[in-house]
């Protein structure tokens, strides 16, 4: 009988590391193929449709507006997790910040107190605050009590997109909206503008700027070297005098300002209104891109933008070829899975032993 | 009664670092109870989980019944009739005490006849005295009875040797009366035992032979009413001293650290220290002897801030920190090298520049309000690494990547190279020297001799009692989360420390 043993290695060279991150997206594609031939489907023209958001430029700009809601959720989880704090709340935290951003609107489309020109960096500011603030909750139930903060972001996600749901069509449904659940609109001024010749609003700045933050932080602050340290050993963290409870309230108070943030820009930027079940899964697209893209801030750009055209590819295959949309999540599923583990073999060597 | 059941013979097992059996000899005869005796580290348990198929030993051999086997596993251990009670027991809490027995012993059957097993332990339990009922839940059980359940689990598989690992340490003293009466009715039944302890009482009130490991070798089997407490602590410790120090005469002025009636609790609640007061001089070093558990880690974390006190002092410098956090401690200079370098006193995947700055990242020239100054660390790390003889390829590499002993040194380098405090530090080193190379080894100990020659005080904590001898001033000795004694080197007697660390004498 063979046994197969694992041992944690030492280094790994760059070459062997790019070939297993390769062979995983290989296999990947291998296998979701299988899944296209066994549906009846040509896979190679599945694969072209899939990607033809990166060969046209209509398709890719709108690529990258879905990648600006995934961006700015990917980079608030890297931060988390680069404490250790395993947060899966970045949907909760879009609704949150949706209902937020709506309460400001309509708000001032009856009191008409903040001048539009400041209207937009005012809702901003708010939004991001009290998303945190909505943040810190889970935080301080870990640091606190330690209850388990994959359990109370998730439960937390349910709430608040069922508020949400909630008033749109009950206390904020649009009188004028022909009995449709959705708030009335947004006015010019609480929309973001579009960048000339594009079909990309101004958020993309936010989420650019953003990762230029979560970078300086991380390598260049007192702050992201407590986050390493929280992350890598509590006991560490502990005994060198770092306060756990500062640390993941201020990385969770940040986090969902960002996702809170994401919600404003769907609103503020594409749909122009509070609707049900705005988000189709940002929250939880985001989290696969922050692991993805190995808790990396630069690389988080990229990695949204590549997820947002699986997105428009995805929705290409549904009006092309007539296949459901779940075939990109099955895609997306296998793409993570397939790039998770060969994390594994970057870390451990096998042996065969008798 | 002359054959020998088991026989093991030459065992050699290395861990990464450590040769924890060095060609060990060691035999069982039919119907003994044999003690095994030696300090904690000196490789008992790694030598009885190599005879019950938990480690594969790196070479020698093993036989029983005068035959060589090979035992891969526990299910081959128990075949051949082995079976080991665990310090920490292995039972399902939410079961009852007979299906925890027969748990894994119940064949191929479906279905399966609990009643019938139930009566067989009942009649098994009352054959060789171990009280307890079979229909119990066993969360409901106290640890003594928990014990039985283990030694049921044998029982019910019918074992010929048992293997019991520190059995007493979780008993009260009454249960350990029992369970000794019921270990002499399983002998006269025809079992043989193996007896893992280090507490030589036990060896005396149980045992009819002993052998001693020290380091990894055994250095004597004697049979044990022919030898003496005495003769086997010198076995069990070890003598000549192996490191002879110049030690310049002790200078100590002003009480650096002064500890009064302090009381502390472990994470389940147990009261773990009981009123301990002391004090540590500037210029001295005091060397806490005891067998691991005895209350040392709570009073190396309480004299750090790592740990609240329930009541109780604690004075650096005149300056009352009781309760304060740990940075306090630090900023008055206390230096803590923790048990665990890797996990604790270093984050496994930071940097050894990063791991140098732990403590003293928040402060110039380290960082300004936000930012760090990466240029300032990194020559800062360097300069520590050349000062204290680091060997890594460079400053940036994580140090988990790290040896034991260079490991230690970043530990070392950091606390004793820190800028706080002042003139004169109270240096809290645990076990600083365990685990590491002959080189090492040497290198800590001159450094905590020229530490104290430059006037700070250090309270060192270690089983080792060469190194306690040949680098302290002052000894204490604890035990039961007591200071049992305290003893000045010059006067110290290594028998009599021996024994009080066993519980066996107060000064």
């Amino acid at each position: 009988m063979y046994k197969i043993q694992f041992f944690p290695r030492e280094k790994i060279s760059a070459i062997k590391s790019f070939a297993i991150s390769l062979a995983s997206i290989l296999l990947a594609f291998l296998v979701s193929g299988i899944i296209f031939v066994l549906t009846d489907v040509d896979p190679i023209l599945a694969y072209y449709n899939l990607f033809r958001s990166f060969t046209n430029l209509s398709l890719l700009s709108e690529s990258v507006v879905r990648a600006i809601p995934i961006m700015l959720v990917a980079l608030g989880l890297a931060l988390a997790y680069k404490a250790n704090f395993i947060s899966v709340g970045g949907e909760g935290q879009i609704y949150f910040g949706g209902i937020i951003a709506t309460s400001l609107v309509l708000w001032n489309i009856q009191n008409n107190i903040v001048p539009e020109p400041l209207f937009m960096p005012i809702t901003l500011i708010v939004v991001f605050l009290c998303s945190s603030i909505w943040g810190i909750i889970p935080a301080l139930l870990k640091a606190k009590f330690e209850v388990n903060e994959v359990l109370t972001t998730l439960m937390m996600n349910y709430i608040a997109q069922i508020i949400s749901n909630y008033l749109v069509i009950g206390p904020w449904k649009d009188p004028k909206g022909y009995g449709f659940p959705h708030s009335p609109a947004f006015p010019q001024y609480a929309r973001f503008p579009l960048i000339p010749n594009t079909t990309i609003n101004s958020s993309i700045y936010i989420g650019l700027f953003a990762a230029l933050i979560i970078y300086f932080i991380l390598s260049k602050t007192k702050f992201g070297f407590e986050v390493k340290v929280v992350g890598d050993s509590y006991p560490t963290a502990k005994y060198a005098g770092i306060s756990y409870t500062k640390v993941v309230c201020t990385v969770m108070a940040i986090s969902a300002g960002l996702s809170g943030l994401a919600g404003l820009s769907i609103l503020g930027g594409v749909i122009g209104r509070l609707r049900p079940d705005f988000s189709p899964g940002y929250g939880y697209t985001g989290i696969i891109v922050a692991w993805l893209c190995n808790l990396n801030p630069i690389i988080i750009i990229f990695g949204s933008i590549f997820f947002g055209g699986l997105l428009v590819g995805g929705e290409v295959l549904q009006s092309s070829m007539g296949l459901s949309v779940g075939v990109t999540d099955v895609f997306q599923a296998l793409m993570l899975i397939f790039t998770l583990s060969g994390e594994f073999f970057k870390r451990y060597r096998i042996v065969w032993r008798r | 009664m002359e054959t020998n059941i088991v026989e093991m013979i030459d065992i050699v097992k290395t861990f990464p670092g450590v040769v924890a059996n060095d060609h060990v000899n060691f035999s069982l005869k039919a119907g003994e109870i044999h003690a095994l005796l030696g300090e904690n580290g000196a490789g008992k348990t790694t030598l009885m989980n190599i005879l019950y198929g938990i480690y594969r030993m790196d070479s020698g051999k093993i036989k029983v019944d005068g035959k060589e086997v090979q035992i891969r596993s526990p299910r081959d251990a128990i075949k051949l009739g082995i079976g080991m009670v665990h310090q920490n027991f292995k039972l399902i809490p939410a079961h009852t005490v007979t299906e925890n027995v027969i748990l894994g012993s119940e064949g191929n059957r479906f279905i399966i006849d609990v009643e019938k097993a139930a009566k067989e332990i009942g009649s098994l339990a009352a054959n060789f005295g171990l009280n307890v009922d079979p229909l119990a839940e066993v969360w409901k059980l106290s640890m003594g009875e928990r014990q039985r359940v283990e030694i049921l689990k044998l029982l019910y598989r019918n074992v010929r040797v048992m293997i019991f690992d520190e059995p007493t340490t979780v008993l009260t003293p009454q249960e350990k009366r029992e369970l000794l009466l019921s270990l002499r009715e399983m002998c006269s039944k025809g079992k043989s035992i193996i007896f893992i302890t280090h507490k030589l009482d036990e060896v005396f009130e149980i045992s009819d032979r002993v052998t001693v490991l020290r380091r990894g070798k055994n250095v004597a089997t004697k049979v044990t009413r022919e030898t003496s407490k005495v003769e086997l602590a010198n076995l069990m410790i070890g003598r000549p001293v192996i490191f002879e120090y110049v030690k310049n005469p002790i200078n100590p002025s002003g009480a650096a650290l002064k500890v009064e009636n302090i009381r502390v609790l472990d994470e389940d609640g147990n009261l773990k220290l009981k009123d301990v007061s002391f004090n540590v001089r500037f210029g001295e070093i005091v060397g806490v002897a005891g067998v691991a558990g005895n209350g040392q880690r709570e009073l190396a974390e309480a004299i750090t801030g790592l740990r609240k006190v329930c009541s109780g002092k604690v004075y650096v410098r005149e300056k009352d920190l009781t309760n304060l956090p740990p940075k306090k401690f630090f900023e008055n200079g206390v230096l803590f090298i923790p048990e665990e370098r890797l996990g604790v006193g270093t984050a496994p995947n930071l940097s050894v520049a990063e791991n140098l700055i732990l403590k003293t990242y928040d402060r110039e020239p380290f960082s300004n309000s936000i930012l760090l100054n990466h240029k300032v660390i990194e020559k800062f790390a360097e300069n520590l690494v050349k000062d204290f003889e680091i060997l890594c390829p460079s400053v940036k590499v994580p140090v988990k990547f790290l040896s034991g002993g260079n490991l230690q040194k970043v530990v070392l380098a950091r606390e004793l190279g820190s800028p706080v405090g002042g003139d004169g530090h109270v240096i809290v080193a645990m076990y600083p020297t365990r685990g590491l190379d002959v080189g090492a080894t040497e290198y800590v100990r001159k450094l905590l001799l020229k530490m104290r020659d430059e006037g700070n005080a250090i309270i060192f904590f270690s089983e080792d009692l060469d190194e306690i001898l040949s680098l302290s001033d002052r000894i204490f000795v604890m035990f039961e989360g007591k200071i049992v004694g305290e003893i000045l080197s010059h006067e110290a007697d290594i028998e009599k420390i021996g024994l009080m660390m066993a519980g066996v004498m107060a000064s």
